[in-house]
C-alpha cells in the first residue's frame, strides 16, 4: 500500500518522498474484532456520547423521545372492580362497617373465624388487595377509610350497630388487630368503638331519657305535696302512737 | 393512626382517588391476576406455506457455464444493512447485531427449530435472507501455496449487521414466539437478537434521540471529518463513512 508521505511535526510541515509504500493489512475479522489501536481507543473513550441525566429528561424540554422507563400505569383489572362494587353495596346496607388489620392466618382459621361471626350475625369480607378498597370507596362518602387500608385489611360488617357484641368477640380474634370502623355513618377510631360499646342499650337510654324529661315536673309535684304530705305522714305516727296500750 | 384526623377529613375530603392512589402501592401484596383480553387477530390470512422452505445447497448455473469462484469481498459482511432492515409483516422476527456469514448448515437449522415449534394454523415463518450464492473455496489441508486458486468447498450468504434473518408472524403474542426465535438465534454465528415491530421502533427511536441529544461536543465524525490528532493517518476509508460505528 502506498501512501503520501507527508507529516507534521509540531507545527513543521516535513516532505519525505512524495510516494512511500508501507504494509497494511486490510483484512479484517468481522466476527472477532480486534482490539483497537490505542490512537483509535483514544478517540472511542472521547467521543462516548454524554446523554441527559433521568432526571432532566423527565423534564419538558427533554424531548418526544420516552427514553425514561416511566413505570406504566397499572391496568385496571375488572375482577377488582367488580369485587369492589360488590363491597360497597355491602357496605351501604351495614350500619356498622369495622376495619382489621389481618396478620399471617390460615384458611382454616379464616373459615372458622367466618362461621363464628356468622352465627352471630355479622358477616367478614377479606380485602385481597387495597385496590379493591379504591374501587369500593373512592368517591363516596366513605373515602376517608381508605387511610385504614394501607396494609392487609378486612371488614366486618352487620345490619345493626352492635358494637359491644363484636367488641367481646375480638378476644376470639386473634389474628385480627381492629382499627376502626364506621357506625351509623359516623367515623369511630378504636377508643371511640370501645366508649360505645359501653354505652347502654337504647331502652336503657329512651329510660333515662324519658326519666331526665319527667325529672322538674316530679320534683315540681313532690315539692307542692311535701307539707301536705308530711302533715299525714305526722297524723298517721300520732294515730299509731295512741292506738299502742 | 389519629382517629381526629379521620373525623377531620370526613365529608371534607374531595379528592379521594389522590388519597387511594397515595396508599394503594404502599404495602406489596398479593393481588389478583389480570389476564389480559387475547389480542384480535380474526383479520390475519395464514399462507399455505407456513413453514419456511428448503432453500437449495448450491445455487443453480445454467448447464455447460463454468461455475464462477469469487474473492473474498468482506464489504458483504461489513457496515450496516441498509435494505432489509425492517420486518415486512411488523410482527416478530431476528436481527443480525453484527455482520456475518451463513451457510446451508444454519439455514437447516433455522428450518428445522421453527419448524418443529410453530404452530402451522395461526403462524408462518418467512425467509429474509438469500439462499446461499458466494463460493468459499479451499486449497485442501497441508497443500503448499500455488497451483491456482483453490475449489469450491461450499456456499454461504453473507449477512450485514442490522439484516433480518427470517420473521415469524400470524395469530401469536410475542412472548409465545419468542423462545422459538430464542433458539435459533442462540445458534446463529454471529451476535443475533429477537425483536418484534414495537421493539425494533424503539430501538430506531432511541438511536435517533441519543443522536440529538449528546451533550458530548466531542464525536467520532467531527473528529474523523476535521481530521483531529491527524487521524487520517490511521483511519481507514469505512472510518470516514461510517465514523467508527461499524468495523
Amino acid at each position: 500500500m502506498s501512501v503520501p508521505s507527508v507529516t507534521t511535526l509540531r507545527g513543521l510541515v516535513t516532505r519525505g518522498p512524495l510516494l512511500t509504500c508501507v504494509r497494511h493489512k486490510a483484512r479484517i475479522n468481522i466476527q472477532r474484532p480486534k482490539l483497537p489501536h490505542w490512537e483509535k481507543a483514544r478517540f472511542q473513550r472521547l467521543t462516548v456520547p454524554q446523554l441527559p441525566q433521568t432526571a432532566d429528561l423527565l423534564s419538558e424540554d427533554a424531548g418526544c423521545y420516552h427514553a425514561v422507563e416511566r413505570r406504566p400505569e397499572r391496568e385496571e383489572n375488572p375482577l377488582e372492580v367488580i369485587l369492589g362494587k360488590m363491597v360497597r353495596e355491602t357496605c351501604e346496607k351495614s350500619e356498622l362497617i369495622v376495619f382489621f388489620h389481618r396478620n399471617s392466618i390460615t384458611m382454616s382459621e379464616v373459615h372458622k373465624m367466618w362461621q363464628m361471626l356468622k352465627r352471630a350475625g355479622f358477616t367478614y369480607h377479606k380485602l385481597f388487595s387495597n385496590t379493591i378498597a379504591a374501587h369500593a370507596f373512592g368517591g363516596t362518602s366513605l373515602a376517608p377509610v381508605l387511610q385504614l387500608c394501607r396494609s392487609h385489611t378486612s371488614l366486618v360488617t352487620c345490619p345493626e350497630p352492635r358494637v359491644a357484641q363484636l367488641l367481646r368477640l375480638r378476644k376470639k380474634l386473634p389474628q385480627l388487630v381492629m382499627i376502626g370502623g364506621v357506625v351509623s355513618g359516623r367515623f369511630m377510631s378504636v377508643a371511640d368503638l370501645e366508649r360505645y360499646g359501653q354505652l347502654p342499650g337504647r331502652p336503657a337510654l329512651l329510660a333515662q331519657l324519658s326519666g331526665l324529661l319527667a325529672g322538674p315536673a316530679a320534683a315540681t309535684s313532690a315539692a307542692l305535696n311535701h307539707h301536705q304530705a308530711a302533715l299525714v305522714r305526722s297524723l298517721a305516727a300520732l294515730s299509731e302512737s295512741q292506738e299502742q296500750p | 393512626m389519629d382517629v381526629r384526623r379521620i373525623l377531620r377529613c370526613s365529608g371534607v375530603l374531595s379528592n379521594a382517588d389522590h388519597v387511594a392512589s397515595l396508599f394503594v402501592r404502599s404495602v406489596p401484596v398479593a393481588g389478583l391476576k389480570y389476564f389480559k383480553p387475547p389480542a384480535d387477530y380474526s383479520d390475519m390470512k395464514i399462507p399455505e406455506r407456513p413453514k419456511l422452505w428448503m432453500l437449495p445447497k448450491v445455487p443453480q448455473f445454467p448447464p455447460g457455464m463454468r461455475i464462477p469462484k469469487s474473492q473474498k469481498r468482506l464489504i458483504d459482511m461489513r457496515g450496516p444493512e441498509t435494505v432489509h432492515n425492517q420486518l415486512l409483516h411488523k410482527q416478530y422476527g431476528i436481527i443480525a447485531l453484527t455482520g456475518g456469514k451463513l451457510k446451508h448448515g444454519h439455514m437447516e437449522m433455522i428450518r428445522m427449530t421453527l419448524g418443529r415449534r410453530i404452530d402451522v394454523k395461526r403462524m408462518f415463518a418467512v425467509w429474509r435472507v438469500d439462499a446461499v450464492w458466494k463460493p468459499v473455496t479451499k486449497r485442501g489441508q497441508g497443500k503448499r501455496m500455488g497451483g491456482g486458486k483453490g475449489a469450491i468447498d461450499h456456499y454461504v450468504s453473507p449477512v450485514r449487521a442490522g439484516r433480518v434473518i427470517v420473521e415469524l408472524a400470524g395469530a401469536c403474542d410475542f412472548e409465545e414466539c419468542k423462545p422459538a426465535l430464542q433458539e435459533v438465534a442462540g445458534k446463529l454465528p454471529f451476535k443475533a437478537e429477537v425483536v418484534s415491530h414495537e421493539i425494533l421502533q424503539k430501538k430506531q427511536e432511541l438511536e435517533r434521540w441519543q443522536e440529538a441529544n449528546n451533550n458530548n461536543p466531542y464525536t467520532y465524525e467531527y473528529l474523523v471529518q476535521n481530521n483531529m490528532t491527524g487521524c487520517h493517518r490511521w483511519c481507514s476509508k469505512y472510518d470516514k463513512i461510517w465514523f467508527g460505528k461499524y468495523q
